[in-house]
């Protein structure tokens, strides 16, 4: 048996290297977005990237059916998208329909992560002592005190958050800022991939702020005129609002983790979010 | 170096060999490799921070080269294993009869260093299990004096146990501490060689051209047909008195006792000889190898200044005879030991330092340049071919598993918002995803031919130890960054710096099966 002869190298050599040369431009034209449309050539798209952190999360686009989370399914890539407004719909079963309106642009994609928020908030008494029933909270006495001088201590006008963002309360409004513009990493400051801001309001209107941080994945507030509310740090359109406990003069604190809120002398954990 | 003969330069080991310009170009080339390879992975971090768009690029060309390079080199491979199997099958001894063999001897030279006796053992009762009159088979054992009285001992007793069944065999003791040598296999294998020149080849008036030498690592157990083949190729060469033989290593002593990581690579190591063995023109010598003796008595034996005497000898000799010297691939197998220590670290660092060392012989390009530059003779297309295929062969060697697994993928971390909004920043995993999941055929390809070269499975191992030889290539991407890249990049930074590598002995430890 002879060795593979020259011919026959020569053939496959110069058969892959015709093929990988044909290949070539298509790939890297595919990557950046460019896609033939009969009648119009080529044409740049781009896409939509929604992260869901949840299971069995439906996300629609424009109405359509796009799939549904899962464990190993975490993030929806819609590519070959011409520019546009597309509507983005995150639904699930027990949380408040996640809406949003995400602006497509040339080889660009447009990312979000859903912010599915329950609609069983509950604020549970709290109380010191032994539980003497199911829909109160029972803590020690020493718990509870710490509770109640949390409340004492003025709160924060600011705090930060994970990505470089800070919250501020200032003449009654709610911010979040960018302390670096440059460090930009999440794409809630940006009305469209092109266009990025450094500043979002939160709460900004006839209202008067009293408290802010970020909690459970969003910003939680008070105002002296509503209460608690939950709301979703971004800047493209029906960003998530949700009262947590909307009663005029009630006020929070975040202690060890867990959501705190002071009605006149009653304390109350927030339970859902 | 003096430079007294036209061909002074051929045993130039490392740049302190010369003097004056000559050693800062010498300098120069052994920086090469190491230049190329950092380099480029330095051009894929620099174009990650300042041009994302272009390093992902760069990344999915070169996933997709990955996949048409597998493609060409599979076919070789699958090519190469219907030859093996075919020539395995053949009754070579048949097929001499009508050439003029009577007068070929065949001079096998086994240079050892601390293996124990039942390594050496097994390798003389290959050459006695061999279908070729032991008779026309001569045997050089030759031991390092650094061994100590023990080695001498084991080298005494084989020859007291074989040496009666070979036309001679002799026993050589390779000197410790010789002026202008490094510690190493090439130091002892070329003191061997002229030992057999005196004590053998002179008193029996044995032709040199007639004579052919098999460099076997000492581990090398041959294949029962392996002389008659390997006399069969020398003397049906188009040039026999330039060419050397290749067989195709295969680590089958021990497979199944090695573990899974030590398999991989002892087969991963074997394919890619397979399919050297189809691309003549980009083969040089390597591990176990033939060479007519008298050619390698003029070009003055193996280097013993040198790591990689083994290649060597062929550019060595592609040198001496003004470029006009080729390896012809034999495509007939010879068996050695897969690396397998006590302890799963051991065989690990064995691994590594196996390779490094074998990919140290990113030194030859330098001797390469060297002489050709020095060598007007050798024509200049010969030249140019012969020093591409080595630069591209170690640069890609080094840096297409890094760029592939590692820092190709650096854009998506550092190439900031600015790019990670982009549609490439998303189509880069998916693109390059879909090229190299395509590429994983050659590693079923790999799986296929594996199993039909290892040897029948011995009864202490399960069916699950088949089926891990099934499994253990879906290690292969982490084995070629980690035991190919990683120890090719340690072996060309080493030479950048002219921190040169001395020569590791692989221990030889295990041999349970056959």
């Amino acid at each position: 048996m002879k060795p593979l002869s020259r011919n026959k190298r020569r053939t496959y050599l110069y058969g892959l290297i015709a093929l990988f040369l044909i290949c070539l431009p298509i790939v890297l034209f595919f990557a950046s977005g460019y896609r033939f449309k009969f009648g119009f050539g080529f044409v740049k798209t781009g896409g939509i990237f929604i992260s869901v952190p949840y299971t069995d999360a439906k996300v629609f686009i424009n109405g359509e059916l796009a799939g549904t989370s899962g464990i190993l399914k975490r993030g929806f890539y819609i590519d070959n998208l011409a520019p546009s407004s597309y509507e983005i719909l995150v639904s699930r079963a027990g949380s408040h329909d996640w809406l949003r309106t995400l602006v497509v642009e040339e080889n660009l994609v447009s990312d979000a992560r859903a912010f599915l928020v329950s609609n069983k908030i509950e604020a549970i008494p709290v109380v010191y002592g032994a539980g003497v029933s199911t829909t109160t909270k029972a803590v020690s006495l020493s718990q509870y005190d710490l509770y109640r001088v949390a409340f004492e201590i003025p709160a924060a006008t600011s705090t930060r958050g994970t990505f470089g963002e800070s919250v501020f309360v200032e003449k009654g409004d709610v911010y979040v800022r960018l302390s670096d513009a440059g460090s930009l990493s999440t794409s809630n400051f940006c009305g469209r991939p092109s266009y990025c801001v450094s500043e979002i309001p939160i709460e900004r209107g006839r209202q008067a702020s009293v408290g802010a941080a970020f909690f459970g994945g969003g910003v939680i507030y008070a105002t002296k005129e509503r209460g608690v509310f939950l709301a979703e740090a971004d800047i493209r359109s029906t960003p998530v609002l949700v009262p947590v406990y909307p009663k005029p003069g009630a006020i929070f604190r975040i202690i060890d983790g867990s959501l705190i809120v002071k009605d006149g002398k009653a304390l109350y954990e927030i339970e859902g979010l | 170096m003096e430079k007294t003969s036209t061909y002074w330069y051929l045993h130039v080991g490392r740049a302190s060999d010369l003097d004056g310009r000559d050693r800062l170009i010498y300098r120069l080339f052994e920086m090469l490799p190491g230049f190329l390879s950092v380099g480029t992975l330095a051009l894929f971090v620099v174009l990650s921070f300042s041009r994302p768009d272009l390093a992902a690029y760069l990344t999915i060309i070169f996933s997709m080269y990955w996949l048409f390079r597998t493609i060409y080199l599979s076919i070789h491979l699958r090519y190469n294993f219907k030859r093996m199997r075919h020539n395995m099958a053949l009754d070579w001894n048949a097929r001499i009869k009508g050439l003029k063999y009577e007068d070929v001897v065949h001079l096998a030279i086994y240079p050892f260093y601390n293996e124990a006796y039942e390594v050496v053992a097994e390798s003389m009762r290959g050459l006695i299990r061999a279908s070729w009159d032991p008779k026309k088979i001569c045997v050089v054992l030759s031991a390092e004096a650094r061994g100590g009285e023990g080695q001498k001992k084991i080298a005494m007793r084989i020859q007291e146990e074989f040496g009666s069944k070979f036309l001679d065999f002799q026993v050589a003791v390779h000197p410790a501490d010789v002026a202008g040598e490094i510690i190493g296999k090439g130091s002892n294998i070329s003191f061997a060689a002229e030992e057999a020149r005196t004590r053998i080849l002179q008193p029996r008036r044995l032709s040199y051209d007639r004579v052919l030498v098999s460099a076997l690592d000492i581990d090398t157990v041959v294949y029962p047909q392996y002389f008659a083949c390997l006399t069969w190729y020398f003397l049906t060469a188009e040039n026999p008195s330039r060419s050397s033989f290749q067989p195709v290593p295969l680590y089958n002593n021990n497979i199944w006792a090695a573990p899974m990581l030590s398999r991989v690579m002892a087969y991963s190591s074997s394919f890619w000889q397979m399919i050297q063995q189809e691309r003549p023109e980009k083969l040089a010598t390597f591990s176990s190898h033939a060479v007519p003796f008298k050619q390698l008595y003029e070009a003055g034996y193996w280097q013993k200044n040198v790591v990689s005497e083994d290649s060597r000898i062929f550019w060595n000799l592609f040198a001496r005879y003004d470029g006009n010297y080729e390896v012809i691939p034999m495509a007939y197998p010879v068996s050695m030991d897969a690396n397998v220590a006590p302890t799963f670290l051991g065989t690990t660092r064995n691994i590594y330092r196996q390779h490094r060392r074998w990919t140290y012989g990113a030194e030859n390009i330098a001797y390469i340049l060297f002489t050709f530059m020095k060598n007007p003779r050798i024509p200049f297309r010969k030249k140019f071919r012969a020093a591409f295929v080595q630069i591209e062969g170690f640069w890609s060697l080094v840096t297409h598993p890094l760029v592939l697994f590692a820092v190709g993928w650096l854009p998506l971390l550092v190439g900031g918002r600015g790019f990670n909004t982009t549609v490439l920043s998303y189509n880069l995993p998916l693109v390059a995803k879909v090229f190299l999941t395509a590429s994983l055929f050659g590693l079923v390809v790999c799986a296929a031919i594996g199993m039909q070269l290892v040897p029948a499975r011995p009864s202490e191992y399960g069916k699950w130890r088949s089926l891990q030889m099934i499994l253990q290539w879906a290690l292969v991407p982490l084995t070629m960054v980690i035991f190919t890249s990683i120890p090719g990049l340690d072996a060309q930074i080493r030479l950048f710096f002219g921190r040169y590598l001395g020569f590791w002995v692989t221990p030889k430890i295990t041999r349970t099966t056959k």
